[in-house]
C-alpha cells in the first residue's frame, strides 16, 4: 500500500512537473531592465532594434547592454519570432553579417535565466529576456507595447 | 603605402594587444571578440576546362580556407578590427589580411572609419568567404576574382550609418575615399604569330590593378522586419595603374552596382547587376539572380542564374570571343546541421570560357578545339563561429 502511495504521489509530482512546464512555455518570456533604468514599456521595433544594437543609448544617454540567451534556448526562439519576426537562426545569420563584415558584434549570449538576471541587475544599461516563470525581483520587468 | 608584409605585421601586433587586453578587462559585458569561418570543397569539372579557381579536370581535394576575425573595444565609441585569411586552391596557398580598420562611432547614424576597409559594395562584397551566409559554396562569379576585378578592400577613410526612415526602414549610407588593391588575376593576350604555324602565339601573365584616387560611396534602403534591402553603389578611380611592364593600360574607371534582396522566413532571393568601365571603353558587365528555399528544417535548395561578358572597344580582337562571356545556371541541394555549419552540394552548367578556361585558354579558343559548355560539381562544408 505504502508503495502503491509513493508511485501514485510520483505521478503526481511528475504531471504537476508537466503542467508547470507547459505554463512556462506558454509564458514564453519577458523582457527585464535594470532597477535604475526609468523605462517602463517599449514597442516590439524599439526592443528589436535595442537588441540588435541599432539604439545604442537609452533617453537617459546611458549606453545601452543588451544581453541574449543561447540560439537553441526556447526563450530565445520565442524572443525572435515575437520580438524580432524572425526565427533565431536568422538572426544568427544577421550578427554572422555583422561580424566578419566587420561592422558590429552581437550581444553576449548567458546560457540561463540566473546569468540574465544577474546581468541586468549589475548593470545599469542592460535589457535582457527571461522565461515567464523566472523570479524577477532585483530587475525590473518591462511592458510590451 | 603599408607593404602586404607590414600589414601583417601590424595585425599581428594588433592580435598580440587583443591577447593582452583580454586579460585586463573587466568582467561585464565583453570588449573584445574572436570569431571566424571557413571551408573545404572537392570540385570537378566534366572536361578540359578548369572553374572558379576550385575545380578542374581531375578534381580538386585542395580547397579549404580559414580566417579569423577579431573585434576589441577599447573605449564605448572606439572599434578596431582586423580579419586573417588563410587558405588554398588552385592559386596555391595564401594569407591575407582582409582588413584591419579603427572606428569611431558618433552615433548608429555617422561612423568614422580609417584603416583597411572592406569595400561596401555588392551584397557578398563585405562577407566574401563567409559560406553560411548564402546557398552556394562558390560566390557568383564576378566575386570570385578571376578576373581582378572586385575591388576587395580599399586603404583610406570613409562614413558609414544607418539612420531610420519611419517605424520599420533605414537608409544605410556609406561614402570613402583612398586606393583599392585589386586581387591578382591571370591575362592571356596575343602577341604575335608563329611565322612556321601561323598560329597566333599567346602570354599568360599574373596582373595586379591597383586603384588610385578612389572615391565611392553605397545607399541602401533596408527593412529587417520586411526582409528587403535594396541598393546600389558607384566608385570612382582616378587612376588605375598596372604593375611596370604590364600590357594593361586602363586610366580612369567607374564601378556601379545595383542589388536587391529579400529574405523572409525559409525563402530568399536576390539579384544584381555589376559593370565596370574604363575611360578607353572596355570594362565589364555581370548580372546574377538566385532563389532559395529551406524545407524540413534543415534542407535548402536553390538555383542561380548568371550572365558575365567582358566589353572590348570596337576593333579590339586581343582576347579570342568565347573569353569573353560567360553564362551559368546552377542548382544547389544543402544540408543546414545549425546556421552555423552546411552541408552543399551544387552543380552548374557554363557555357562560354570567360571563366571555364582549358590550360592553354587563348590558343584553344583560337583553334576552336575549347569546349564552350562546361558541367561543374562542388561538393562542400562550410562553417562559422
Amino acid at each position: 500500500m505504502k508503495t502503491c502511495g509513493r508511485t501514485i504521489a510520483s505521478f503526481l509530482l511528475g504531471a504537476a512537473a508537466l503542467v508547470g512546464a507547459s505554463a512556462h512555455a506558454q509564458d514564453g518570456f519577458r523582457v527585464i531592465v535594470n532597477l535604475a533604468n526609468p523605462v517602463t514599456s517599449l514597442r516590439e521595433t524599439e526592443l528589436s532594434r535595442l537588441f540588435l544594437k541599432k539604439t545604442a543609448s537609452w533617453p537617459t544617454g546611458a549606453p545601452v547592454a543588451a544581453v541574449d540567451q543561447e540560439r537553441t534556448s526556447s526563450v530565445r526562439r520565442a524572443f525572435s519570432l515575437e520580438v524580432h519576426s524572425k526565427d533565431a537562426d536568422a538572426i544568427v545569420a544577421h550578427w554572422q553579417t555583422m561580424v566578419f563584415s566587420g561592422r558590429d558584434t552581437p550581444p553576449p549570449v548567458k546560457t540561463s535565466d540566473a546569468s540574465v538576471l544577474e546581468f541586468v541587475r549589475v548593470n545599469p544599461g542592460a535589457i535582457g529576456y527571461v522565461s515567464g516563470a523566472a523570479d524577477t525581483a532585483g530587475v525590473k520587468v518591462v511592458a510590451i507595447r | 603605402m603599408l607593404g602586404r608584409g607590414r600589414w601583417r605585421t601590424c595585425a599581428i601586433a594588433l592580435l598580440a594587444t587583443l591577447a593582452w587586453s583580454q586579460c585586463s578587462w573587466a568582467q561585464e559585458a565583453p570588449r573584445y571578440s574572436l570569431q571566424g569561418f571557413g571551408g573545404w570543397a572537392y570540385g570537378k569539372t566534366d572536361n578540359d576546362n578548369f572553374f572558379g579557381n576550385g575545380t578542374s579536370p581531375e578534381g580538386v581535394w585542395d580547397n579549404y580556407y580559414f580566417a579569423l576575425n577579431v573585434g576589441a573595444k577599447p573605449m564605448e565609441k572606439l572599434s578596431i578590427r582586423a580579419q586573417a585569411y588563410w587558405g588554398d586552391d588552385l592559386r596555391g596557398q595564401r594569407t591575407n589580411l582582409d582588413y584591419v580598420f579603427a572606428e569611431w562611432a558618433q552615433s548608429g547614424s555617422l561612423k568614422l572609419r580609417v584603416g583597411k576597409v572592406l569595400v561596401p559594395f555588392g551584397l557578398h562584397s563585405e562577407t566574401y568567404d563567409v559560406g553560411t551566409l548564402r546557398p552556394f559554396y562558390l560566390l557568383p562569379q564576378f566575386y570570385a576574382g578571376t578576373l581582378g576585378l572586385i575591388p576587395k578592400a580599399y586603404l583610406g577613410g570613409g562614413v558609414t550609418g544607418a539612420p531610420r526612415l519611419g517605424e520599420s526602414w533605414e537608409l544605410q549610407y556609406d561614402a570613402f575615399g583612398g586606393q583599392i588593391e585589386f586581387e591578382p588575376f591571370f591575362l592571356d593576350l596575343i602577341t604575335g604569330f608563329d611565322p612556321a604555324t601561323g598560329l597566333p602565339t599567346f602570354s599568360r601573365t599574373q596582373e595586379q590593378l591597383v586603384g588610385r584616387d578612389m572615391i565611392g560611396g553605397r545607399l541602401l534602403l533596408v527593412s529587417p522586419e520586411r526582409g528587403i534591402d535594396i541598393g546600389g553603389s558607384i566608385i570612382h578611380m582616378g587612376n588605375v595603374e598596372a604593375p611596370e611592364g604590364s600590357p594593361i593600360e586602363v586610366g580612369s574607371a567607374d564601378f556601379y552596382n545595383l542589388r536587391g534582396q529579400y529574405q523572409k522566413g525559409p525563402f530568399a532571393a536576390r539579384a544584381e547587376f555589376f559593370k565596370a568601365s574604363s575611360e578607353r571603353g572596355e570594362g565589364l558587365e555581370s548580372f546574377y539572380a538566385e532563389a532559395s528555399y529551406r524545407f524540413l528544417k534543415k534542407w535548402q535548395v536553390a538555383a542561380q542564374y548568371e550572365h558575365s561578358e567582358i566589353l572590348l572597344t570596337d576593333g579590339e580582337t586581343s582576347i579570342p570571343e568565347p573569353l569573353t562571356r560567360h553564362e551559368s545556371f546552377g542548382l544547389a541541394l544543402n544540408f543546414w546541421v545549425s546556421p552555423e555549419f552546411v552541408l552543399k552540394l551544387n552543380g552548374y552548367a557554363v557555357e562560354g570560357n570567360m571563366l571555364a578556361q582549358p590550360k592553354n585558354p587563348g590558343l584553344a579558343a583560337v583553334l576552336g578545339t575549347i569546349d564552350q559548355k562546361t558541367g561543374v560539381l562542388v561538393l562542400g562544408a562550410q562553417f562559422s563561429f
